[in-house]
């Protein structure tokens, strides 16, 4: 009865013995075996080996298998059983001869038993996609697995409600469509807890997903996707345990280029990161992509180029675009700087001014009864005040961000302290109505200080060059307590400004002085913002020129509270 | 016998002024401006308290804790010495804690009470080392 597979392949009839069990395996859904006493069934192969195969039992039923890459594997398992045709090498010796259909089966054979050294190699080849959506392109190319028709990933970005899927087919184009997020997670949970390898059709359960039979499938969870892989004959053909085993050993090996391939989607996401943080420094930086070779690299004396590690990338510097920083940079600067020279300051003056207070403490108790005590008293004063000037000015000049509690009082105060030597002369006066003296502002104050700093500094650059004799100069501070907070005003009596430049006063680089930098408001502008309020210029024309510094009602802590 | 202090610190108004108030309390105050110095005179007298600046021009005051370890034993180094320092930075008062000495940072608010707690603080060592 045994007849050789070159029979079968030349449409002779061949019987075969099975038992039902092994029908059973071969087709689990189809079969429905009472047993029938005996150890084996025959099943006819009675027609064609082509696309399909028909076989039958004794009881008359009959079962189809479709597909060559099917019909293979379906008749060499029996081979292995060696209950029927025994002679296992001479068939395969005969499939290697036999025409070039048969060279898949080859493939199977590969895939089972010999394929597990080359593993590192597929996943280089892996590593070669450019995307995610390449890697069902590539796999159906590998030779393990030739005798798989079906390879569909599906991928799921993070915080996207559809998914993807890149569905391949040997016998047909590659399918791109989505499926629902909901979808897509109960079939990646599905297969995640599943205790078995493989599964069937009816496990899938979106309608959407077209997959036959018996599968393979794989989940991973990457950097920002969730992905499954799926391979499939299309047929009911429960896998083999090595080719399960190997899928997933498979699996595991390809993870890691998955990743990678992952990464390199995301290259131009980092790359327009870089760019975004790159342009918060203030600088004009053309990045330039040097992968991209269409992209000119024209480089003039002023700019600069900066290699990065990344060879990829250069980073361009124009130094033109100097002009287009934000005041922030600036400020930043020039704070940073002022504060590390008021630091050092404080720390070499502020030794030897204590030493004189203490000393001079002491010198106190001891001459208390002499004529000499008001003028020691003088002297710790004097040290006194130096040592509060100090601190003031290294508050002042601090980048820290910190929020601190002072009544408007002794922001004033504070202010025409550091100031004082410049307002020599001048006549600068400031007015806070009784009931407002007890208002406490919570908010940055060395900040808040800067920016009164900086108003009423120009208030006097302008008064020096506008009057030769400064006691006619006045510069005057008031408050004054609006609906929508605070308002501090700044008010000199110069020559005014200009109606052409009032227009873009706050613009950076805009000067009314001819030694200006035209960075003075602007900063202040942009800090009176970060404190919530606003700065803005009230009025302006020859002898009298406000400025009105606004801060937020939120700011204000009444004496009450 | 009076109790004996050894001022260092380099700050001549500071640590004059220290000497004097010390003085003025009955101590025997030593002072000296110099760290190597200082180093000199706790290995070879005896003080039964050392206040000692951080910032010297020759060395640190952390260098002067580390040399009198030859003399004094890991645990009676908070007994015996006080730091002062300008410089209250986080990592200084950190490495100055892990002494367990009493840190004074300068300028003191009030005089009068921080010589106060030093004595203080040494009587409280006369008992802690009575047995």
């Amino acid at each position: 009865m045994h007849k050789s597979f070159f029979e079968l392949y030349t449409r002779q009839p061949l019987r075969i013995f099975y038992s039902d069990e092994e029908l059973k395996q071969y087709f689990p859904r189809q079969l429905n075996f009472k047993k029938s006493g005996r150890e084996n069934a025959d099943l006819v192969l009675d027609k064609e080996i082509g696309e399909t195969l028909t076989v039958s039992n004794p009881q008359g039923e009959t079962f189809t298998i479709h597909g060559y890459n099917n019909l293979i594997p379906f008749l060499m398992n029996i081979q292995n059983s060696q209950k029927t045709l025994s002679e296992l090498d001479e068939l395969k010796d005969k499939i290697k001869k036999s025409q070039k259909n048969f060279s898949k089966s080859k493939a199977n054979l590969t895939f089972l038993k010999e394929n597990r050294d080359n593993l590192q190699n597929i996943v280089i080849s892996l590593i070669q996609s450019e995307n995610l959506q390449d890697i069902p392109a590539r796999l159906m190319k590998l030779n393990v697995f030739n005798h798989y028709s079906s390879f569909l990933l599906l991928s799921l970005q993070k915080g996207i409600s559809n998914a993807h899927v890149y569905d391949h087919n040997k016998r047909r184009r590659l399918k791109s469509y989505f499926i629902k997020s909901s979808d897509f997670n109960s079939i990646f949970n599905s297969i995640k807890k599943s205790k078995t390898d493989y599964f069937y059709e009816h496990k899938i359960i979106t309608p959407n997903l077209k997959l036959v039979g018996s599968y393979l499938a794989n989940t991973f969870t990457l950097n920002t996707h969730q992905v499954i892989l799926i391979i499939s004959r299309d047929d009911f053909i429960t896998p083999e345990e090595n080719e399960v085993t190997t899928f997933k050993e498979f699996c595991n090996h390809i993870e890691k280029a998955l990743n990678y391939i992952e990464s390199k989607n995301t290259t131009q996401n980092t790359f327009l990161t870089l760019m975004d943080s790159l342009k918060k420094t203030g600088y004009q930086i053309e990045i330039i992509d040097t992968n991209k070779k269409d992209v000119p690299l024209n480089l003039q004396d002023s700019h600069k180029v900066f290699l990065t590690k990344n060879k990829n990338f250069k980073l361009h510097y124009d130094s033109e675009g100097y002009r287009d920083k934000p005041v922030d940079v600036f400020h930043y600067q020039r704070i940073k700087l002022m504060g590390e020279l008021f630091n050092i300051l404080k720390h070499e003056l502020s030794n030897p001014l204590f030493g004189i207070k203490m000393a001079l403490d002491i010198l106190l108790i001891k001459y208390s009864k002499s004529s000499f005590y008001e003028l020691f008293k003088q002297i710790i004063e004097s040290a006194n005040r130096s040592l509060e000037i100090l601190n003031n000015m290294t508050d002042t000049f601090s980048l820290q961000q910190k929020i601190s509690v002072l009544s408007i009082e002794k922001i004033i105060d504070r202010t025409y302290t550091i100031l004082k030597s410049e307002l020599r002369q001048v006549n600068f006066t400031a007015t806070i109505p009784e009931d407002l003296k007890s208002i406490k502002i919570q908010t940055n104050i060395s900040v808040l200080i800067q920016i009164l700093f900086n108003l009423t500094i120009n208030a006097i650059q302008e008064l020096k060059s506008a009057y030769q004799d400064l006691k006619l100069a006045k510069i005057q501070l008031s408050v004054e307590k609006s609906l929508d907070g605070i308002k501090i005003f700044v008010e000199d009596n110069g020559r005014g400004i200009p109606a052409t430049i009032a227009e873009s006063l706050f613009t950076p680089f805009v000067s009314s002085k001819p030694q200006g930098n035209g960075l003075g408001l602007a900063i202040s502008k942009g800090l009176a913002q970060k404190l919530g309020g606003n700065l803005e210029l009230t009025f302006s024309q020859n002898g009298q020129t406000i400025f009105c510094l606004t801060l937020p009602k939120e700011t204000i802590i009444t004496a009450d509270e | 016998m009076n109790k004996k202090i050894l001022i260092i610190e380099d700050e001549i108004l500071i640590g004059q002024s220290l000497k004097i108030l010390f003085e003025n309390k009955g101590f025997h105050a030593i002072l000296t401006q110099n760290g190597v110095d200082g180093i000199n005179k706790i290995l070879n007298d005896d003080f039964d308290l050392i206040i000692c600046d951080l910032m010297l021009n020759d060395i640190s005051g952390f260098d002067i804790l580390e040399d009198s370890l030859k003399k004094y034993r890991r645990e009676d180094i908070p007994r015996r010495f006080i730091i002062m320092s300008a410089y209250s930075s986080a990592q200084i008062s950190e490495r100055a804690r892990r002494y367990n000495c009493l840190f004074l940072s300068k300028p003191f608010d009030n005089i009068n009470a921080t010589v106060d707690s030093i004595i203080e603080r040494m009587d409280f060592n006369k008992q802690y080392t009575q047995p």
